[in-house]
């Protein structure tokens, strides 16, 4: 999924560590969605939200109602200005390669929009439905629960995703370093073969 | 008498003329500067406010205008013997103004109550206009008709304006927080979103629903909105 780039939404900036905007994004986000709010009710209904999700995001439009449903959690068929801040935070955490970060700052909250039912467990079925949200592939999936369904019921409790978002982040810092590493590998060994060059030139000369 | 006498009695003449126009210099100084630097702010804050109004314009504007305070006392009817005194009417004059005032009048002279600085300011502004209004009386007397009485008009309401209500565009960026292209920016984007969303509300509950012609009216209203701040702007 990708911000339409010069959208409102594209010029906010996501803090890095806390995962979270700024006081005046969130004035500025406010006044966006009073804008939307065509009815007045502190509210978007079902064809507001498709139309803005349509055009900010490349989502498809099964995507989108998956989306609204998640977010309707208390199924009144509109989205309240917190309900639309969180998915805001998403879209922008994963328009920063933040989703790890992202799912580990605010593990409860997406524990809780992720667990349709209620019953405190998220299957793989609902799981696997939210993937897209947070650049989640196949393999990962069926490894995460491979790996952190320690009570065995194929399913996961809030410990186990909480364990399974410190581990992410553990694996994507560790990502980052080894790029960075890479690069400045790269980095000296052009260096040095430049400098190797220069050598061979005032030797040859 | 000896000449030495008069030498010295010349030199005690001259000695007491000096040291009275240090002191005067002293005592007049810092609230010259202060005077200075607050029409300074004030001529700044009015370029800022009113970005299609360049700098030499302005100067041109304030050259064409009378004379502020410069022949003051003899306009007047009892000249004032100090200048410091013109501080005072200014101050007492401001019950007298004769200009109309914004509704943010009420707001700022409690202000003024408050603040000592501000009542400078006011003060300073009230010079100004007092300062142009005598002139005009000496200009009438004169029988002078070169300068056009909507001209001064003009220089007051301005100078009023300047002081009261900033200009609209830099007023509601103000008071909204948001920065304009930002603010033009989210209108534009919103009024593709519902014009879509329209779009939807037509084909799906019809062109007679309520919440349709909502929609509409909302739609339109934005419209105008952004087509009276793009008046402002281009103004």
């Amino acid at each position: 999924m990708r911000l339409q780039q010069g959208s409102f939404l594209w010029y906010l900036y996501l803090d890095k560590i806390y995962c979270l905007l700024s006081v005046r994004n969130v004035r500025a986000l406010v006044e966006y969605f009073h804008m939307l709010d065509v009815h007045r009710r502190n509210s978007l209904n079902d064809v507001l939200f498709y139309h803005f999700l349509h055009h900010v995001t490349d989502l498809k439009k099964t995507q989108i109602t998956v989306v609204f449903d998640m977010l309707d959690w208390s199924t009144l068929g509109e989205i309240s200005f917190d309900q639309f801040y969180m998915l805001v935070c998403i879209l922008l955490a994963q328009e920063s390669h933040l989703e790890e970060q992202f799912m580990y700052r605010h593990s409860r909250p997406i524990f809780g929009l992720f667990d349709l039912n209620g019953d405190l467990k998220l299957g793989a079925k609902h799981f696997h439905m939210f993937r897209f949200l947070f650049n989640i592939q196949k393999q990962q999936l069926r490894e995460l629960f491979h790996d952190f369904d320690i009570s065995g019921d194929r399913h996961l409790n809030y410990n186990e995703f909480k364990l399974y978002t410190i581990f992410s982040v553990d694996k994507a810092q560790e990502r980052q370093k080894a790029e960075k590493e890479k690069s400045l590998l790269k980095k000296k060994m052009s260096q040095q073969v430049d400098a190797s060059q220069e050598s061979l030139g005032k030797n040859g000369t | 008498m000896r000449s030495t006498t008069l030498l010295a009695l010349l030199a005690l003449v001259l000695l007491y003329l000096v040291s009275g126009a240090l002191v005067f210099r002293a005592l007049e100084q810092p609230h010259e500067l202060e005077a200075q630097r607050e029409l300074g702010e004030v001529r700044e804050k009015f370029l800022r406010a009113h970005p299609c109004v360049s700098d030499q314009d302005l100067g041109l504007l304030i050259k064409a205008s009378p004379e502020p305070s410069g022949r003051h006392g003899a306009a007047q009817p009892k000249p004032h013997g100090d200048v410091r005194s013109l501080w005072t009417t200014a101050t007492l004059s401001q019950a007298q103004l004769d200009v109309p005032l914004s509704k943010d009048e009420d707001a700022d002279e409690d202000e003024s109550d408050a603040e000592p600085e501000g009542l400078e300011e006011y003060s300073l502004l009230a010079l100004e206009t007092h300062g142009g209004r005598s002139a005009e009386a000496k200009s009438a007397e004169k029988g002078d008709d070169v300068k056009p009485a909507t001209e001064k008009s003009f220089l007051k309401s301005s100078l009023n304006v300047l002081k009261h209500t900033p200009h609209q565009a830099y007023w509601e960026e103000l008071q909204n927080g948001l920065p304009l292209p930002l603010t033009e920016l989210m209108e534009n984007e919103v009024l593709e979103i519902l014009t879509k969303a329209l779009r939807s509300y037509r084909s799906s509950i019809g062109r007679d629903h309520f919440l349709t012609k909502e929609l509409e009216r909302y739609i339109e209203g934005l419209k105008k909105r952004r087509q009276q701040r793009l008046c402002v702007s281009a103004s």
